[in-house]
């Protein structure tokens, strides 16, 4: 069990230097495009909160401050396990940290998975009481106008990032699954490492969701 | 052979840096606290400050994640440089959206903004109205804010670091001309006898084997390796041996120093990053005082002549660091000024009146309130942050046998061969030094007609013995 798969260099490249730097500056391009997308809503984000202020802060009092910050908590704990799973892969010399790597991308998913129970607490709870976007909107104690705008902007941003934390265990289990191979060791673990790339974002999107929604 | 496998193994483990356990525990401790700042400043009401306070708290989160759990810190520099132009894409999103929405009230007064239905663009106006009548502060507060509030922070450290490399670290700055002409005149003898040394590659392929067989003709005659500086004419190098010689006694007087291993960042034995500053980091009093009044103006009700006093000591803080970046304090001004301080402090002693116009000028209350001082700290932390981005760009690296500068974001090098190189320490402004322990550093390398200056290098002291020691390394061990 504790042995490794040697990787073999695409012929194409000329080491396995190049072949991971060429692997992780398209991660990184892929990076920025997930950031552009997720920046459509930030302005949308700002403009609807612009527009209308006072219903902006009283529609975000709907939300618990609390299961998010629990939240937070979880993600940037899921982002530490999975760096520390790429650490593991880097200093894996002949399948040693195998369990390792596996165990703790196996946390990882697990936190993630603590992460949308949570979420999905807080979604049941607004489904059940109306705090819906648009028409479906019935809930009765926000004293402003057009609540359902924040609850637009709060569904399409949570749920897409909700979206990213699915993703983000698909890839990961699947990461995980090769790392218990022994794929991965300390001159190849570019699925690891691009794997908690991505996963490291989804934690700075939320980064960012956590305040502008929650706080505010 | 062996030396060139080696060279390899290490170009591949710099590729693929293992970052400490502890900087990752440490980042997360750091993220559980920023988090529990985020909620806290969250209960606080600061009004323009809030959305502006979280975001910077954000940004410093974010970036703690990106430079440290996503590697960009060690990485390709180029995929840092792809992150930061995808940020400056957002900050257009922002800055043409906004420009848009937010003026179309100004051109076309009967519409109002996303185009809805006439129901709607009535109700919304009645709720602005409504909301810019109930709460002033508050939603103009919001506006103002909001459009900074997705992520201002990345896409200032690059344009703030632009200006800041040019005014921080010269690379090679035409030297003052004392320095100019030892260093020509040195050449010119240096290069008449060529037979006895080989000439030395400008960029030798293995650095370590060049220096012995250039070191060993001179070691017969010791004359000839030591004297080169004293060598060259003039009353220049006189003053600057003085110089050095009065500096090296600074340095034996220096109490705070410890063997100099410490300061060198990645593994010590061999090297010496030398990370200069930009000359806002002697604001740092300011900046620590912004910080101060911020926390201490926010804490609700103190006393009712806070605000006034706070912002007297406040701009003497900041005038006083004014004067630090303005001038050079050298040893003359600074007495000079003690002199005057002294005299001031004798007149009001013997004629009141004297000490009453003193008093009366500092007793003019300046009131500023809780957000200015936010305002400043954050923004100043902001730029603060910047620098210290910048310099894991622009940095000299100093291994026994060569000087290199490391600069641009994508890392363009320039290497000096460092036998010979001539180092020289100064200490210009005592304000500096008390603050950072800074000062400038002059290198002069075997056949370089300029001096290249480092200016404001802390802890000068510390990395000027650290260098003597690497360089000495090579005294020793080369010729054997």
């Amino acid at each position: 069990m504790s042995s490794i798969v040697k990787h073999h260099v695409a012929h194409h490249f000329h080491d396995r230097a190049q072949e991971s730097g060429s692997a992780k500056m398209g991660m990184w391009l892929f990076l920025v495009t997930e950031v552009l997308l997720f920046s459509g809503l930030f302005v949308a984000y700002t403009i609807i909160k612009a527009v209308n202020p006072v219903m902006w802060a009283e529609a975000s009092k709907q939300l618990d401050a609390t299961l998010g910050t629990i939240n937070t908590v979880v993600l940037i704990g899921s982002s530490l396990t999975v760096a520390l799973a790429v650490r593991a892969a880097q200093t894996n010399q002949a399948g040693e940290k195998n369990k390792q790597i596996a165990g703790l991308l196996g946390v990882t998913i697990l936190l993630a998975g603590t992460f949308l129970v949570i979420k999905y607490f807080e979604y049941s709870h607004k489904f059940h009481v109306g705090l819906l976007p648009g028409t479906h909107y019935f809930f009765e104690g926000i004293n402003a106008d057009n609540p359902h705008l924040f609850f637009g902007v709060y569904f399409l941003m949570t749920g897409l990032h909700g979206i990213h934390v699915v993703i983000g265990m698909v890839v990961l289990t699947w990461v995980m699954i090769r790392s218990m191979k022994g794929h991965f060791y300390k001159d190849y673990y570019t699925p690891v490492e691009l794997g908690g790339l991505y996963w490291h974002l989804v934690d700075l999107i939320w980064i960012y969701l956590f305040p502008l929604l929650y706080l505010v | 052979m062996s030396a060139s496998t080696h060279d390899h193994e290490s170009h591949d483990a710099h590729h693929e840096h293992i970052t400490p356990l502890s900087h990752y525990f440490g980042v997360f401790g750091a993220l559980m606290v920023l988090t529990a700042v985020t909620v806290w400043l969250s209960h606080f009401h600061f009004g323009v400050a809030n959305t502006f306070i979280a975001m910077a708290v954000a940004t410093l989160k974010a970036s703690l994640v990106a430079m440290i759990f996503m590697h960009l810190l060690y990485d390709d520099r180029l995929n840092t440089l792809i992150f930061v132009f995808g940020l400056l894409f957002v900050s257009l999103f922002f800055i043409f959206t906004l420009a848009d929405v937010m003026t179309r009230t100004y051109i076309e007064p009967g519409r109002d903004t996303l185009g809805k239905q006439k129901a709607e663009i009535a109700a919304l106006k009645l709720e602005a109205e409504k909301a810019r009548k109930d709460a002033l502060p508050a939603p103009l507060a919001d506006e103002a804010a909001v459009p900074e509030a997705e992520r201002p922070a990345p896409p200032a450290p690059a344009t703030d670091a632009a200006p800041a490399t040019d005014a921080a670290a010269p690379t090679a700055r035409p030297p003052t001309p004392p320095l100019r002409a030892p260093s020509r005149a040195r050449a010119t003898p240096r290069g008449t006898p060529p037979p006895p040394r080989p000439p030395t590659p400008r960029r030798p392929p293995t650095p370590r084997p060049p220096p012995p067989p250039r070191r060993l003709p001179p070691r017969p005659d010791p004359r000839t390796l030591l004297p080169p500086p004293r060598l060259t004419p003039g009353g220049a190098s006189a003053t600057r041996s003085a110089v050095d010689r009065e500096e090296r006694a600074m340095t034996d007087g220096d109490p705070g120093h410890k063997p100099a291993a410490a300061k060198t960042p990645n593994r010590g034995e061999d090297r010496l990053i030398i990370r200069p500053l930009s000359t806002i980091v002697f604001m740092y009093p300011t900046w620590l005082a912004s910080w101060i009044f911020a926390l201490v103006m926010s804490m609700g009700n103190a006393s009712p002549e806070l605000p006034g006093y706070s912002g007297i000591v406040f701009t003497l803080f900041f005038f006083f660091n004014l004067s630090i970046v303005a001038f050079d304090y050298t040893r003359l001004t600074s007495i000079v000024i003690a002199l005057i301080l002294v005299i001031l402090g004798l007149l009001s002693a013997m004629y009141p009146i004297v000490g009453e116009v003193i008093k009366d000028v500092f007793n003019q209350p300046l009131f500023m309130n809780a957000t200015f001082y936010w305002v400043w700290a954050v923004g100043f932390t902001i730029i603060l942050f910047a620098v210290l981005v910048k310099t894991r760009f622009d940095y000299w690296e100093i291994k026994n046998n060569e000087l290199l500068h490391h600069h641009g974001l994508l890392g363009d090098v320039e290497r000096w061969p460092a036998p010979d190189l001539r180092i020289s320490k100064e200490i210009n402004d005592v304000m500096e030094f008390l603050l950072l322990r800074a000062g400038r550093l002059v290198l002069v390398p075997q056949r370089e007609p300029r001096a290249l200056v480092i200016e404001n290098v802390p802890n000068i002291n510390r990395v000027e013995k650290r260098m003597q020691q690497l360089l000495g390394t090579l005294r020793v061990d080369g010729p054997s």
